[in-house]
């Protein structure tokens, strides 16, 4: 019974120019529109050799290696990450403030950091001088240092910062732009709820004339919504991975390095906004209007606060009003995308995908007994 | 056996009182029909019996049971036509079909023999393949029917099936029922057509403002009016003192001459119309196109309401 519903929604949705559109053309769209925008100032900054000065006031091994280091580590496409000028600390200086370099690396008996601007190029030296004095630390024999395991670490770095034109050194500013992306995503799938929107006019008597049909079949509510819900949110999902192809390879903007999280995310997102919009037309009881509304104000609303209209309204959020800001299924895919891609911070991914999949368990039940609530045409 | 008992049934739809204690009772192998004008009720029945609505007062029992929205057990044995056409625009024919029947019938073989005997059965052979969109009114009629019969359900609700409906899919549909009737289907029919009701019921109640106004077999009504058989016969320059006579012949019992026509109402008795036309020969009475008629549901209707059911 159950692929019985599902099988022949997937067809219907297929031939229904709204979730088509929804599903496939919109995200494109957008993705499109964002390349176009944001593509090309995203792939140059991520591959700028970074200018440092390096100022020798002790000689040692340890200072030895990590010049080694700095001059051998590249970005994947083989330019050298860091261009390397050995200067006295005043002209160094001079050239920091002058930004003509990202910073000015000192070699005594510690190696310490100075920076100007935050910044991309900055974040990966701090990153870089940070790493090497962990491991050397770690290892206390400059002999034995594993090159290639701070390499892995550097492709590692490199990967998680390569979209990031602005991160403070503290990471917690978020860049601009990968916001933008990021919340983008998040309102595509929030625009799931267009393809909902179908399943709950089709799902009530109260609805439509197929609703009457389907309710007097003595099928089970709970089928009838399941089957038609996996359906939607595997057309949906569908869509949105065509997307992600379409954005990685095709358009070759740095998305979804770690492809795996990424996709958990991306589903639940979908998830969330087909139940969105069943949802909205089971409350709404039929008024195609209503519904339209409801979805759209969720949808376009959650987007909005988590950072699509401006990034401010998020910060503010955030300061604000911190568990609406949290539990906004819109930020909390744009978060999960941060947290793997900006933070690698596991833990903070783990928490909003949990936030996720528990609204989106929540919005089904919810549903589920609107369905069952209006039970009789009422009128 | 009674398959269908509604007792005393009320129903608001806020002021309005759409239906005002209503009982029938439909047995099993009947086809019943609900015949009463656009506005009496009938849909309301309909819907009240098959859970859809919530009433107000009264009871309810289909197989002896009651109805609930949550008696999924009766509602497999029930195929419904409703009103509106309820089929997916975005499938095929035999797609549609194959959907609702799949809400029943879960064995893949079975359900594709079942298909195929409902596509067949509503005369849809050469447009399995075509999308609702693309049929006329009358064959998504027969493709909304197929959808609501395919699984073979003991009980079948007919919403005004044949509503804009040319003559030759009406015919269609007709004799379909009848011939589901046959295969041993009871059928609750509604109607505001009386013709059809006549053709294929074999009970009827008669529904206005919500009440059964008369319930019982085509005969039965019929005896309900006071006239049997309506003749009316075509006569320029009628000499009208010649009306009472007529009104003394057996079994007439009015007699009226307007816009050169004689109009004579009989009850009861055989050779009535015969009977007429000898007395106007013997009269040397001569006469142009003579019509007989029956009293139809509508003559019930008129004499129980005092309106037509026909607006
Ligand atoms: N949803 C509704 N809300 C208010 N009044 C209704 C509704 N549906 C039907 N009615 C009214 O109830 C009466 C009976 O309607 P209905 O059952 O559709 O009649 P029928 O099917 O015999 O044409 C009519 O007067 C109609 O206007
Ligand atoms: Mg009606």
């Amino acid at each position: 019974m159950f692929w019985h519903i599902y099988k022949y929604r997937v067809k219907s949705l297929l031939k229904t120019k709204m979730s088509v559109f929804w599903a496939f053309i919109y995200p494109i769209l957008l993705g499109t529109l964002f390349f176009v925008t944001f593509g090309s100032s995203i792939n140059k900054n991520s591959i700028e050799t970074i200018d440092v000065a390096i100022v020798k006031e002790a000689e040692s091994e340890k200072n030895d290696s990590f010049v080694e280091m700095m001059e051998k580590v590249e970005f994947e496409d083989g330019k050298r990450i860091f261009n390397i000028l050995n200067l006295d600390l005043k002209s160094a200086e001079k050239q920091l403030e002058d930004e003509s370099i990202v910073g000015i690396v000192r070699l005594g008996d510690e190696i310490t950091l100075e920076m100007g601007k935050t910044g991309l190029g900055a974040s990966i030296l701090k990153e870089f001088t940070d790493e090497y004095t962990r491991r050397f630390e770690l290892i206390e024999d400059a002999a034995t240092i594993d090159y290639t395991r701070i390499q892995d670490v550097i492709e590692v770095n490199e990967n998680r910062k390569e979209y990031v034109e602005e991160v403070s050194l503290g990471g917690e500013k978020i860049d601009t732009e990968a916001q933008y992306f990021y919340a983008l995503i998040g309102m595509a799938c929030l625009f799931g709820s267009f393809i909902g929107m179908v399943l709950g006019k089709d799902i009530q008597a109260v609805n439509s004339p197929i609703g009457a049909r389907k309710t007097v079949s003595g099928t089970k509510r709970l089928t009838l919504m399941l089957g038609d819900l996996a359906a939607a949110v595997s057309i949906h999902f569908v869509g949105l991975l065509l997307v992600v192809v379409y954005l990685k390879y095709i358009l070759k903007i740095p998305v979804f390095s770690q492809p795996l999280p990424c996709v958990a995310v991306v589903f639940l997102g979908c998830v969330m906004g087909v139940e969105l919009g069943q949802f909205a037309s089971c409350v709404a009881k039929g008024s195609e209007g209503m519904t339209i509304a409801i979805s759209l104000a969720i949808s376009l609303g959650s987007s909005a606060l988590s950072g699509l209209m401006s990034p401010d309204l998020k910060r503010l959020m955030d300061r604000v009003a911190p568990i609406v800001s949290r539990l906004n299924p819109s930020s909390a895919i744009a978060d999960c995308f941060y947290s793997l891609s900006i933070y690698s911070d596991y833990t903070r991914f783990a928490k909003s995908l949990t936030i996720l999949a528990v609204e989106a368990v929540v919005l089904v039940v919810l549903s589920f007994f609107a369905v069952r609530r209006n039970k009789y045409v009422s009128v | 056996m009674e398959v269908v008992r509604v007792d005393n049934l009320v129903k608001r739809y806020k002021e309005l009182v759409a239906l005002d204690h209503l009982s029938i009772s439909v047995n099993k192998g009947e086809v019943f029909g609900l015949l009463g004008p656009n506005g009496s009720g009938k849909s309301t029945l309909m819907n009240c019996i098959l859970s859809l609505l919530k009433y107000s007062k009264g009871e309810i029992k289909v197989f002896g049971q009651e109805m609930k929205p949550d008696s999924y057990d009766l509602k497999r044995k029930i195929g419904v036509v409703l009103q509106n056409v309820a089929v997916f625009d975005e499938l095929t024919v035999r797609e549609n079909i194959d959907y609702f029947c799949g809400l029943y019938v879960t064995d893949k073989n079975l359900r594709k023999q079942y298909v195929d005997e409902a596509i067949k059965f509503v005369g849809l052979e050469d447009f399995t393949k075509f999308y609702p969109k693309k049929l006329s009114g009358g064959l998504l009629r027969r493709l909304n029917i197929a959808c609501g019969i395919a699984h073979k359900p003991e009980l079948i609700f007919m919403d005004e099936p044949t509503v804009a409906v040319d003559p030759q899919s009406r015919n269609n549909i007709l004799e379909g029922i009848k011939e589901l009737n046959r295969q041993g289907a009871t059928i609750i029919y509604t109607s505001h057509y009386m013709e059809e009701v006549e053709q294929i019921c074999t009970r009827i109640a008669i529904i206005d403002k919500g009440k059964t106004i008369a319930v019982g077999t085509n005969d039965e009504l019929k005896a309900l009016t006071p006239t049997s058989e309506k003749i009316r016969i075509e006569i320029l320059d009628f000499d009208e003192s010649k009306l009472p006579e007529i009104k003394e012949l057996p079994h007439v019992t009015s007699a009226t001459y307007e816009e050169n026509h004689l109009l004579v109402s009989c009850k009861g008795g055989t050779h009535n119309l015969i009977r007429v036309l000898d007395f106007l020969k013997n009269n040397n009475v001569n006469f142009g196109r003579v019509y007989s008629e029956l009293p139809t549901l509508n003559d019930v209707f008129l004499e129980i309401t005092g309106k037509e059911l026909r607006d």
